[in-house]
């Protein structure tokens, strides 16, 4: 989908308006978005949007000059089983087969972690039931607060920024500056 | 027929139904996207056999349906039922879909997933489902190994579905809730629990006309108990809000919301598919209101499947135009409010 507002941009940052009680969604790209910003609402993460934008979006940040590392890693990655590649991979977010979540581990983590909200399985298996040790009330333990992930956040910037990596910095900042923007109303 | 819609002693009013959906993969073979034919019909053959041991363990009778012969208004109506997905309504390729007689219960294996499991009820039951499920889905996984990691759980086609490969949902019927001014930004606060709240039957233009589905959007890095409690506490929460308002509505203006639904259902000659809904929503308030009393054997929300395309024109095993299956909602409409009573 294309912003609404300049119709040039890919539309990444939903935004509802109530108006006596009535909401209204529109969608813009991020730059238009920002100047918008203290006039209407923010809800920057529609995760519930295709999976594979997001991947895609990595894959683009990891082909980035800037940043040659990431980019020989994903670009290397082929699954040695059904043969996916990373880029096939990120263009339709299908794993090829059961092998393919160890071959492109280095770089789901961020892709999980955006998801998810956490990188790590919990409950059961097929040999086991679930954990007996129950983390508690997932209600006041579980679930992540506005500023818990504000926080979450904030580190993952400081490394970003520490180990140069300014692409995913600036996604951070943005990530930052948005919900600090919704929190502030 | 869904017929477990029929018995209505524990049916509530509200949180209309339950509904677990396990995704599995199995770790010898080649994910959907990328399997050959070949492995296709290993699957089946390897799982196929199992059906008697399935029916012995749930309780109840078992198919295998032909969908390779099924027309396309017969798998449309399957889907409007939610008995299988959208991609296995669409699907190109070669799946088996397995039901119980009831319905409740459906395995469709070869889709987006090699396993998608599926059990849903009336009513407030999430963990009573996850219990019935627990033993055809330990089943599948000792017959074919599952593809499954102490990192990341349940490998998906997907990292939407990866880890416990769970989705837990509910249907919930919540007129004068989502009337409110504030409902929106009551879905965005459930939101931050990784619960989505979602209308259930949704049209371009048109809003709300009470029935939301509520589901986990998370399905990693919380346990399968966690997803179900979180979910059963939203829709309490919820449940008890909505409860809580109809109990205080205007009883004039309600019996004359639910009546004029009522007369509106019982003579119509055509129906749009939204209208009836709303209507149907309407006629759900007077039954647990006392207002209407069913004698029949068929819930409202059961209606409420029945006036889908696709449904209706398996029920009289025809091809209609848009035109010919508004008449025929309104015929199917009349036939069953017609058993319904007014007070
Ligand atoms: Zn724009
Ligand atoms: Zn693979």
């Amino acid at each position: 989908m294309l912003c609404e507002k300049c119709g040039k941009r890919d539309a990444r940052v939903k935004i509802t308006r109530i108006i006596n009680g009535v909401s209204e969604t529109h969608h813009y790209c991020r730059e238009c978005a920002e100047e918008m910003t203290g006039k209407t609402e923010i809800k920057s993460n529609e995760w519930s949007q295709a999976v594979f934008k997001l991947l895609r979006e990595m894959f683009m940040q990891a082909s980035h000059e800037n940043n040659k590392e990431l980019q020989e890693k994903a670009a290397g990655l082929t699954c040695p089983v059904c043969g996916r590649t990373y880029q096939e991979f990120a263009e339709n977010g299908v794993f090829g087969c059961s092998a393919c979540y160890e071959a492109f581990e280095p770089v789901l983590n961020d892709a999980l972690i955006s998801m998810q909200g956490t990188a790590s399985h919990q409950g059961k298996g097929p040999q086991k039931d679930e954990k007996d040790t129950d983390p508690g009330d997932p209600f006041h333990e579980e679930a992540v607060s506005p500023e818990e992930e504000l926080e979450i956040l904030e580190a993952r910037l400081q490394e970003a920024v520490r180990e140069e990596r300014n692409e995913d910095a600036a996604h951070y900042r943005d990530e930052i500056l948005s919900r600090r923007d919704k929190s502030d109303g | 027929m869904v017929e477990w819609w029929y018995s209505k002693k524990s049916a509530d009013d509200v949180i209309l139904v339950s509904r677990i959906r396990l995704l599995r993969n199995f770790s010898e073979y080649r994910f959907p996207d990328t399997m050959n034919d070949d492995d296709r019909e290993e699957i089946r053959e390897r799982i196929l056999p199992l059906i008697p041991d399935m029916q012995d363990r749930l309780g109840m009778g078992i198919r295998h349906l032909p969908y390779e012969r099924f027309s396309p208004e017969e798998r449309l109506a399957l889907q409007e039922r939610q008995l299988i997905n959208k991609a296995a309504q669409g699907a190109e390729k070669r799946i088996e879909v397995l039901a119980s007689q009831d319905e409740a219960f459906s395995l469709t294996l070869n889709s987006t997933d090699h396993v998608r499991l599926l059990y849903s009820r009336y009513g407030n039951r999430l963990s009573e489902l996850y219990q019935k499920i627990q033993p055809i889905d330990r089943m599948l996984g000792d017959t074919v190994p599952y593809a499954w990691s102490e990192r990341f759980g349940y490998k998906t086609s997907t990292i939407a579905n990866v880890g416990t490969g769970m989705r837990a949902y509910f249907v919930m019927h919540l007129p004068f809730l989502s009337g409110t001014k504030n409902f929106s930004q009551v879905t965005e606060e459930i939101g931050r629990y990784g619960v989505v709240v979602r209308n259930a039957i949704t049209e371009a233009g048109k809003r709300s006309m009470g029935l939301y589905v509520i589901y986990n959007h998370r399905s990693m890095g919380l346990t399968e108990n966690n997803i179900m409690d979180i979910l059963t506490n939203v829709a309490g929460r919820l449940a008890g809000q909505e409860r809580e308002m109809q109990g205080h509505a205007d009883r004039v203006r309600m019996r004359d919301r639910v009546l004029r639904s009522y007369g509106i259902l019982r003579y119509a000659q055509r129906m749009d598919f939204f209208e009836s809904i709303v209507h149907l929503s309407n006629l759900l308030l007077g039954v647990s209101h006392g207002i209407l009393t069913t004698s029949g054997d068929f819930s409202i929300y059961e209606l409420m499947l029945g006036v889908q395309p696709g449904n209706l024109q398996v029920y009289h095993k025809s091809l209609f135009d848009e035109e010919t299956i508004r008449i025929k909602r309104a015929d199917y409409l009349r036939y069953f409010i017609s058993t319904i009573d007014a007070d």
